[in-house]
């Protein structure tokens, strides 16, 4: 019997606006990494070409996935340098435990893959007003129809997109603080098992079956279930890390 | 390996920058940029795009849809077009896509055809020839062209060939080839669930060039027989 009755949902909500206002310095470079995305972006995404009887047409397409890219991968190393010593015992400030300390994390986590996918997308507009002031041509605007054209659906799937990296990098950082040695031993099995799959024609496309997946309900599915195993790795691993001494 | 050189120099610079802001070193966590930047820096960054939103609303400038070219229709129009022509039914051919005509008085026995090309090699006009007892001592010539798409974009098709009679043979000269050059921005995401209905963005319609002549019954042609073909 304590005077002070104290719950896991309000130590998880005090860390989460712990960590919302200690790591704000993310934000620092998301949107650098954005501005450089959409820099690169400039030069066009796409280009498509083809000629008829006195004609050559040049298609140039402006899209944000340059900009989607960066996002995804600040994602995976803001969630992987997240998992490191200094960022674990930050949690010490208050009574806690690891699942409390990795559940505020994996919200911060959510919070900044929701604020990056936000910002990647709405991106598209500042990239189109630059591209209608720099480029001589007229700029045609390009309605695919169906959910494309809805800007809250796009959101969410950038969303699930940018947590699941983020949650990957999370687990993979928690991976390699078990042992230094995983530093060198992941990308090796990363880049491993893309020659071995490339190599041998093996059947297992993680690539087609996360990205090539036509219905959104289903891809959202795949996106979400997966950032929940990684998160459930990361807090097993986090479990097995030393104590703050 | 040397292909995904570049996306490893751009990916190690985005490391370097995610790093840069938000670096741990032991147990202290050091960043070039104070924290509290991070913040203002995020509220800029939206109200810039915030701006630009607006602004964008402004921007002059027509939305293609990918679901506007029916592919089947124009596949049709194609089609139609080829048979029209291949079965000497000028008549039966869309007014819309004859973009030329010529009338020349011609008296001679033969005539031969003269193909010129900027690129010698790649003269793209389909020359047909009608032979019809409702001409006598004239030659015409008919420019057809069908329908062009690039990625759903309507491309304006305006020039057509010089037609020309030079001595005993019609002088055909494709136009010099034009350099058209579209900007197209495309808001959505490269995921596939946002490709619906719309299976590869990248396409470009088959587009049919014709010369259509029509010579008197009697007039033998003397180009070589590659060059042309007899419809009936």
């Amino acid at each position: 019997m304590y005077l002070t009755e104290v719950k896991t949902s309000d130590i998880i909500g005090k860390q989460f606006r712990y960590k919302f206002k200690s790591y704000i310095g993310v934000f620092s470079s998301l949107v650098i990494i954005q501005l450089l995305g959409l820099l690169f972006s400039l030069s066009g995404s796409r280009f498509s070409s083809s000629s008829a009887v006195g004609y050559q047409v040049d298609v140039q397409y402006y899209t944000v996935d340059i900009v989607m890219i960066f996002t995804i991968f600040w994602g995976f190393m803001s969630a992987m340098l997240l998992t490191t010593k200094a960022y674990r015992e930050d949690d010490f400030a208050f009574i806690t435990n690891r699942f409390s300390s990795n559940l505020s994390t994996i919200a911060f986590l959510a919070v900044i893959s929701l604020i990056g996918s936000l910002t990647a997308v709405l991106s598209g507009f500042l990239l189109k007003v630059v591209v209608y002031l720099v480029e001589s041509e007229p700029l045609l605007s390009l309605n695919r129809g169906g959910i494309a054209s809805t800007y809250s659906l796009e959101i969410l799937g950038a969303f699930v997109v940018v947590f699941l990296f983020a949650t990957l990098g999370y687990a993979a950082g928690m991976i390699i603080q078990l042992h230094r040695l995983f530093i060198v031993v992941l990308p090796a099995i990363f880049l491993g098992g893309s020659v071995w799959v490339a190599t041998f024609d093996v059947p297992i496309d993680l690539f087609h079956f996360y990205f090539q997946e036509a219905n959104f309900l289903l891809f959202l599915l795949k996106m979400v279930g997966t950032a929940g195993v990684l998160c459930a790795v990361a807090m097993l691993i986090a479990n097995r890390l030393e104590v703050k001494r | 390996m040397v292909a995904f050189l570049p996306i490893l120099i751009i990916l190690i610079i985005v490391a370097a920058l995610t790093t840069t802001f938000m670096v741990s070193s032991g147990k202290i966590k050091k960043s070039l940029v104070p924290a509290k930047a991070g913040g203002w820096m995020l509220i800029a960054y939206s109200s810039l795009l915030i701006v630009a939103i607006v602004v964008s609303l402004f921007i002059p400038g027509e939305t293609i849809s990918t679901e506007s070219v029916d592919e089947q229709d124009l596949e049709q129009t194609v089609e139609d077009m080829h048979e029209a022509v291949f079965n000497a039914e000028l008549d039966d051919v869309d007014p819309d896509l004859i973009l030329q005509e010529w009338s020349f008085d011609y008296e001679k026995d033969a005539v031969g055809l003269d193909l010129l090309s900027a690129n010698p090699d790649q003269f793209s006009i389909m020359v047909l020839i009608e032979k019809t007892n409702e001409l006598d001592d004239d030659l015409k010539a008919f420019y057809i062209h069908s329908p062009m798409y690039m990625d759903g974009i309507p491309i304006d098709v305006e020039t057509t060939p010089e037609v020309s009679i030079l001595d005993e043979e019609v002088r055909v000269v494709t136009p010099e080839e034009q350099q058209i050059r579209y900007n197209v921005y495309d808001h959505g995401l490269s995921l596939e669930p946002f490709k619906e209905g719309n299976d590869s963005p990248f396409h470009s319609s088959f587009s049919m060039a014709v010369l259509y002549l029509q010579v008197p019954e009697d007039l033998e042609i003397t180009a070589d027989i590659s060059d042309y073909e007899i419809v009936r």
